[in-house]
């Protein structure tokens, strides 16, 4: 069972992200004043944090700064009001994983923690970068940048790649728009309401071809899930 | 109390004098006087000393030459010549004395030995008083009893007499004072006119800095429409009273766009706001309502809650709207700004675009031709002129032709076009967007085209009350106006986004391109296309 820690001052919302991780599993530990929490994030093992960057008496950077000095590598999620690309940029440059504005959708919540644990026992069981990437009968070849489905090559743009790509790293997880937008586009802005849609109808159109079991499914209001049905 | 008055008034008058004391002309005239003093002195000393010099060697050479002529003459002889001499000096300039080895005096026009004369010594200076007496009262010196300088020695006739043989210098003393009250006259006129001319010089200034100073207070206390006079003179109080009328500017714009966003927030959050009370008030109601089943209850909550989400969602990309431009136009981003190529930005928005455009049936059309680079910040030009083409997709009418795909060839008339070119006009590269859609008003053509040729600085808080607003539909959060001098641009430019539009959006677009490329220094104009709305960005910044 996975351990997150959540930093965050204000109760109620601590207790809304808590209860959010116990629905899907993870075991939670809250702590709502700064330097208590970056105490136990220094001496205990988390698989993520979830860090508020406006907490009273020590900023959140200050914490993720203080957690990376001490060659803690725990994956951060920084939960903040600040919005703005600077904010965001300051942010990861700080040494974030990840960076969520306020107000925020329980899903996107969820989708990014997860994202995080995955991306970390991922990185802990691969030490050396793999050339190929499977998913049941989808293939890829990282070096020739080359896909097949069932031994049958398809033809994808460098972005179709990229985002076919990130959909099998992340297989079987919940990913946003948001997520997709930022991790594939590196955009700071929406570019436009049905973007993500597009590029994905246009991708699922080459890889879930009539003859094969669909692979890329809708999570209505929420985003994608790369993966065989249950 | 009148003396109270009196007090203060001169209190006053002496702080003026002070303050006037310390402008830098009056300081600079009276430091030069002071120099140019200086310099007189320096000179009249020179010359001083060396008529002193001449003076002295002059008379020393005078008492030679008698000494040498009386030194061999007995006493008779001495005495006689002696006499003769004091009744041939006319000016009575010459100093004889003869005098027994006790210093009584046995002829000449000295009465006694002065003091300071040694036998055959050096010749001396001394001042000579005819009574053989210091005088030291007023009744003295105002007596008739002379009292001069002079230089004389001595030396024996023979072993009982002793000759004295000097001169009145009191010429010498005379210049002497000449030149020394002229030092100090002149010194004083010098410095009184170099004061005078500080003064007047000063004045002028020193009104001029007064009146800065009462503007400035005025500022202070928030008329921030107020600016400092400029005169023709160009002067350093003119080069200053410029930069700082240019910062007022700028403050000026600041402060009415901390005021237009208070507005905003206040105007445009509001509604929305109240839209979400007002659908989560219905939720309540419903709950309570038991003419209905629970299922149906509970599907009409349901929806009420989606709704409620979907307004909230609204409420926060305004939000994040006004952020978002206030960030631009904050000029936090300028460390993005670099050398860059435009064709490379366009391709990027191609790629981005053409997926949407073709899944729309819209044909997006690239047109490149090479131009220079320009001095810019990518990612935000890739933002600027992303939503300007996003407009241009989402506002065309939906083909009913099938999807196109990017050919780079003419497409038949009957398809729905977006066109985007780079090409190069006088040097600098010019971007135009040109859709087939529904077009731009008379009245939004023009306000757009006037932003730019006028020096109405637009700002993201040039709000509108629209159709769509007033209608309860999204409106642009980008603005709020709350200067009326810009009302008819800003709700000009909102009809530019949104009333001349009939397609979705929110209409955040427009504005954030706007606020970018003013921080580019670049210019956007729209040009009268036969059909539909044809944008052109100028990048000559």
């Amino acid at each position: 069972m996975s351990k997150v820690l959540i930093i965050e001052d204000d109760t109620q919302t601590s207790s809304e992200i808590a209860s959010l991780l116990v629905s899907r599993g993870y075991e939670v530990v809250i702590e709502t004043d700064g330097e208590k929490g970056l105490e136990r994030a220094i001496n205990e093992k988390f698989d993520a944090i979830t860090l508020d960057r406006m907490l009273p008496n020590i900023s959140g950077i200050e914490i993720l700064q203080s957690l990376r000095q001490a060659n803690n590598d725990v994956p951060v999620l920084l939960i903040s009001a600040l919005g703005l690309v600077d904010d965001r940029v300051q942010g990861l440059k700080a040494g974030g994983d990840d960076y969520i504005v306020k107000p925020f959708a329980n899903e996107e919540l969820l989708a990014r923690v997860e994202a995080l644990i995955r991306r970390r026992n991922q990185s802990q069981h691969h030490s050396v970068q793999l050339n190929f990437l499977k998913y049941e009968d989808l293939e890829l070849d990282l070096l020739q940048r080359t896909a097949k489905r069932g031994g049958v090559s398809i033809q994808l743009m460098a972005k179709e790649f990229r985002l076919l790509e990130y959909f099998v790293r992340y297989s079987e997880q919940v990913l946003t728009k948001k997520m997709i937008l930022e991790s594939l586009w590196n955009l700071n802005f929406d570019p436009s309401t049905n973007f993500v849609e597009v590029h994905i109808a246009r991708l699922r159109k080459k890889v879930d071809a009539p003859s094969f079991i669909p692979l890329i499914h809708t999570v209505r209001g929420v985003g994608y899930v790369f993966g065989i049905k249950p | 109390m009148q003396q109270q008055v009196d007090k203060s008034s001169s209190l006053n008058v002496l702080t003026q004098l002070k303050a006037r004391l310390r402008i830098t002309a009056v300081r600079l005239a009276v430091l030069n006087s002071l120099f140019f003093i200086f310099g007189i002195w320096i000179t009249i000393a020179l010359i001083y000393w060396q008529v002193s010099i001449f003076m002295e060697e002059r008379v020393e050479r005078i008492i030679d030459v008698n000494v040498k002529h009386f030194i061999n003459l007995d006493l008779n002889e001495v005495i006689k010549n002696v006499d003769d001499s004091v009744k041939r000096d006319s000016r009575k300039i010459e100093l004889y004395g003869v005098f027994t080895n006790q210093g009584v005096k046995l002829s000449g026009n000295l009465n006694y030995i002065p003091k300071e004369i040694t036998l055959n010594g050096k010749t001396v200076e001394f001042e000579y008083r005819e009574s053989g007496e210091t005088l030291k009262t007023e009744s003295q010196k105002s007596s008739n009893i002379r009292s001069f300088p002079a230089r004389a020695k001595s030396f024996e006739i023979d072993q009982n007499t002793v000759l004295v043989i000097g001169r009145d210098i009191s010429e010498f003393e005379a210049i002497r004072k000449i030149l020394l009250n002229g030092l100090i006259t002149g010194s004083s006129i010098i410095l009184t006119l170099g004061f005078l001319i500080g003064i007047s010089l000063a004045v002028p200034s020193f009104k001029r800095i007064q009146h800065i100073q009462r503007l400035s207070k005025k500022i202070m206390l928030g008329d921030f429409n107020l600016r400092l006079p400029i005169s023709k003179r160009n002067d350093e109080i003119d080069i200053l009273a410029t930069t700082i009328n240019s910062m007022m500017t700028e403050i000026e714009e600041l402060i009415n766009e901390i005021r237009g966003v208070s507005a905003t927030i206040a105007h445009d959050l509001r509604t929305p706001l109240t839209r979400v009370r007002f659908l989560l008030s219905k939720g309540i109601l419903l709950t309570q309502d038991t003419k209905l089943e629970a299922t149906q209850r509970s599907l009409l909550a349901r929806d009420l809650f989606i709704k409620s989400i979907e307004e909230s969602d609204q409420l926060l990309a305004r939000f994040t709207a006004i952020l978002r431009i206030a960030e631009i136009e904050n000029h936090m981003r300028k460390v993005g700004f670099k050398n860059i190529h435009l064709e490379d930005v366009l391709q990027q928005i191609y790629e981005m675009f053409e997926p949407i455009a073709e899944d729309k049936g819209v044909k997006l059309v690239l047109e490149i031709t090479p131009t220079a680079p320009v001095y810019a910040d990518p990612a935000l030009l890739l933002e600027a002129i992303s939503n300007l083409v996003d407009n241009a997709i989402k506002f065309c009418p939906n083909s009913t032709t099938n999807t196109l795909i990017h050919t780079g060839e003419h497409s038949p008339a009957n398809h729905v076009v977006v066109t985007v070119r780079l090409t190069t006009a006088d040097s600098y590269p010019v971007i135009d967007i040109i859709d087939s859609g529904v077009g731009l008003s008379e009245e939004v053509f023009n306000a757009l085209n006037q932003e730019n040729n006028s020096t109405v600085k637009f700002s993201h808080n040039d709000h509108f009350q629209s159709k769509e607003e007033s209608s309860n539909q999204h409106s642009d959060p980008c603005t709020h106006f709350a200067n009326s001098n810009r009302s008819t641009h800003a709700q000009l430019t909102h009809q530019l986004e949104l009333s001349a539009r009939s397609g979705k959006g929110f209409g955040l677009g427009l504005g954030i391109a706007r606020a970018i490329l003013r921080l580019h220094h670049f210019k956007m104009i729209a040009i009268p296309p036969s059909k539909g709305t044809h944008i052109r960005i100028l990048c000559n910044n």
